[in-house]
């Protein structure tokens, strides 16, 4: 059954305006584990910022800290200018949506929105007429006298988001609020939180393992690596100019090619000299480097005498990912084609591939 | 509004489906087994009892000798029975204060201390019963010689042979093991870690999380509990006879005259009936909330 997301017909509950919130240099040491290593992060007011990063970079605890749930051994959190650090998690005025739902299992939906409306010594009437006006919002109207067993994961989490915005928090915190969703509810969810986050103006700090929530759903998105931040920009910024290997590599799909750099700082690949972005010092002329290439930026062509053979040929919709090796060396690189020109480039088409100008990235020079 | 429909969830293949039907199977077949096994006993007992033993035919002469009888000549089965139920409810009680809260901070608070604890925890069931007696006996005949004052008092009357509190404080070491696995298993079913800050988010103090979110969420498992301790309490017989307490029903029940076989039988089928009308009663209750509130552990 397919299903049709319209805007919101109700208004949209009163929000506290967004804050700001700003990591300062922030450290948070396990043993002898640095999770964080010296955070500066800054959020503006009404932004979603997402975190992303590989397992154990440090994203989730940069969301504890900032809910309460950790303090950090050095540094400072600021919300609007004030000092967060020794703030009790249930004062901080935060709403958190978790990953595993985590709503209570002896309430009704209703009684898990009102809840935090019922500890801030909200009315009965009021409380409840605000839950399902937040119900409504999230669209599960029909769904207030239902508790979470019976009622499926998106629905749930659907729900813990309700229940998050209803006590109006100055930052909306989600941590991997998706991952347990299967595909079509997670596509699905993720332009309602959008859509709800950008209706209520809401702060949000978003952490994420999946790049494409990320770079689909954030105003901003930070790349973090072993506690700390790699780069924070706007998600075509970090795509297109990434700032260190690590976020190239990261965010995307990346070819890394052997290349020589030539006299002019540019890189010869095979027969071809192209200029290249830096993220990386440019090393002498006739040093070997390894360059980054995104598979859109590399043309392959079926040619009888070319020097690449088609692999693998992978259809992704409007786009074809073919796994080419070259003839000679055996050596590997994928190219996105666009699906309509994939029909002539089926496994053991012999290809000419050429890589697009201005497309490529120095990454680092080869060892020895 | 936005138009909710979550991806239909497709119907289970055939291979599940027969799976279930034998998994279906298999559980019909224990419980016949399990009743069959408790069942028949208890009907050649009741048979026994009302049955004449002379001339044929059936009497329930057993049954009413039984509360007619008063085998110490000072109470009948009544009050053995009160005196029970009495025991069970206070070691009931001080257990779940106990454990309950233990429970809490050893998972969400020290749960490094977590397997210390579980290892203490069944050192009840490492030392045999006589033991603990004999170290209390001792204990009460230092304190009756040594000691004067409010606390020779306390100690009198936590002894009272009218209703000896003393063996609740006991019951409550035995039921320590049981009550322990039943509490921790319902706080790791629940994920009482995330729930506990899903509610300080909201804005919750630990009283309100403990109140309002942990304990609806254990009720299962407190129930459990409860039933271990209550089903322990009625039918201890050795630390309260070494104690010489002759009111709570098990010691009662052995103090009957051996010479009517048929009236000893009677008292434990009609102990039993009563022991599993209240299991059921606070079962039926629990499972009347559960439906109503939703699954909880």
């Amino acid at each position: 059954m397919t299903q049709t997301l319209t805007p919101a017909a109700v208004a949209p509950p009163t929000a506290a305006p967004g804050a700001s919130v700003e990591f300062r240099g922030v450290h948070r040491r396990f043993g002898t584990t640095a999770a964080l290593d010296g955070l500066d992060l800054a959020l503006r007011p009404g932004e979603l910022l997402a975190l992303l990063g590989p397992s154990g970079c440090g994203k989730t605890t940069a969301l504890r800290l900032l809910a309460g749930f950790d303090e950090p051994t050095s540094g400072s959190i600021l919300v609007d200018g004030r000092e967060m650090t020794g703030v009790p998690a249930r004062k901080r005025d935060m709403g958190m949506v978790f990953q595993s739902y985590s709503l209570f299992p002896t309430m009704t939906a209703e009684d898990n929105v009102a809840f935090g409306l019922r500890l801030r010594g909200q009315a009965g009437g009021r409380r409840r007429a605000r839950a399902r006006e937040l119900l409504e919002l999230v669209g599960l109207a029909e769904h207030v006298g239902k508790f979470p067993h019976q009622m499926s994961g998106g629905q749930q989490q659907r729900v813990a988001l309700a229940r998050a915005l209803a006590v109006a928090p100055r930052v909306l915190l989600l941590d991997e609020p998706l991952s347990a969703l299967d595909a079509k509810v997670r596509e699905q969810l993720r332009d309602e939180i959008r859509r709800i986050q950008l209706e209520l103006g809401v702060t949000t700090l978003f952490v994420t393992h999946d790049q494409e929530e990320a770079l689909s759903m954030a105003d901003r998105v930070g790349v973090m690596r072993a506690g700390r931040l790699e780069q924070c920009a706007a998600p075509a910024v970090l795509y297109d100019r990434p700032a260190t290997p690590f976020v190239a590599e990261f965010v995307g799909t990346m070819n890394r090619l052997p290349g020589v750099v030539e006299l002019d700082a540019t890189v010869r690949l095979g027969t071809q000299r192209l200029p290249v972005d830096r993220i990386a010092a440019v090393p002498p002329a006739g040093t070997a480097v390894l360059v980054l290439v995104r598979p859109e930026a590399v043309a392959a062509t079926a040619d009888p005498a070319g020097g690449h053979e088609v692999a693998v040929a992978t259809f992704r919709g409007p786009t074809t990912r073919l796994r080419v090796r070259a003839v000679a060396d055996g050596a590997e690189l994928l190219a996105d084609v666009p699906s309509h020109r994939a029909a002539d480039l089926a496994p053991g088409t012999r290809v000419a591939v050429a890589v697009r100008e201005h497309e490529v990235l120095l990454a680092e020079t080869t060892a020895g | 509004m936005t138009a909710v429909v979550d991806v239909p969830v497709p119907a289970p293949p055939a291979v599940n489906r027969s799976r279930s039907a034998r998994g279906s199977l298999l559980r019909w077949v224990v419980l016949t087994v399990c009743g069959v096994y408790f069942l028949v006993p208890l009907a050649f007992a009741f048979w026994f009892t009302v049955r004449r033993p002379r001339g044929g035919g059936v009497s329930g002469s057993a049954y009413s000798q039984l509360f007619t009888t008063a085998p110490n000549g000072q109470f009948g089965i009544g009050t053995a029975l009160l005196t029970s139920l009495g025991l069970a409810a206070v070691t009931i009680v001080i257990t779940l204060l106990l454990m309950v809260p233990t429970q809490l901070l050893l998972h969400l608070r020290y749960p490094r201390v977590r397997p210390v604890v579980e290892v203490l925890s069944l050192l009840p069931l490492v030392f045999p019963p006589v033991v603990l007696v004999v170290g209390v006996s001792d204990t009460f005949t230092w304190t009756g010689d040594h000691l004067t004052g409010p606390l020779a008092s306390l100690i009198t009357g936590l002894r009272d042979p009218g209703f000896p509190v003393v063996l609740a404080l006991l019951y409550v070491v035995l039921a320590l093991p049981f009550a322990y696995r039943a509490l921790d298993a319902g706080i790791r079913s629940i994920d009482a870690h995330t729930l506990t800050e899903a509610a300080q988010n909201l804005g919750a103090g630990w009283p309100a999380v403990v109140w309002r979110v942990v304990l609806p969420s254990l009720r299962t498992a407190v129930v459990n509990a409860a039933f271990l301790c209550f089903a322990l309490v009625m039918g201890e017989y050795t630390i309260a006879s070494i104690l010489l307490y002759t009111k709570p029903f098990p010691v009662w029940l052995v103090q009957l005259p051996t010479t009517s076989g048929q009236v000893q039988v009677a008292a434990s089928v009609l102990s039993l009936l009563v022991v599993e009308l209240l299991l059921l009663l606070i079962g039926a209750l629990n499972w009347r909330r559960a439906a109503r509130h939703g699954r909880t552990s």
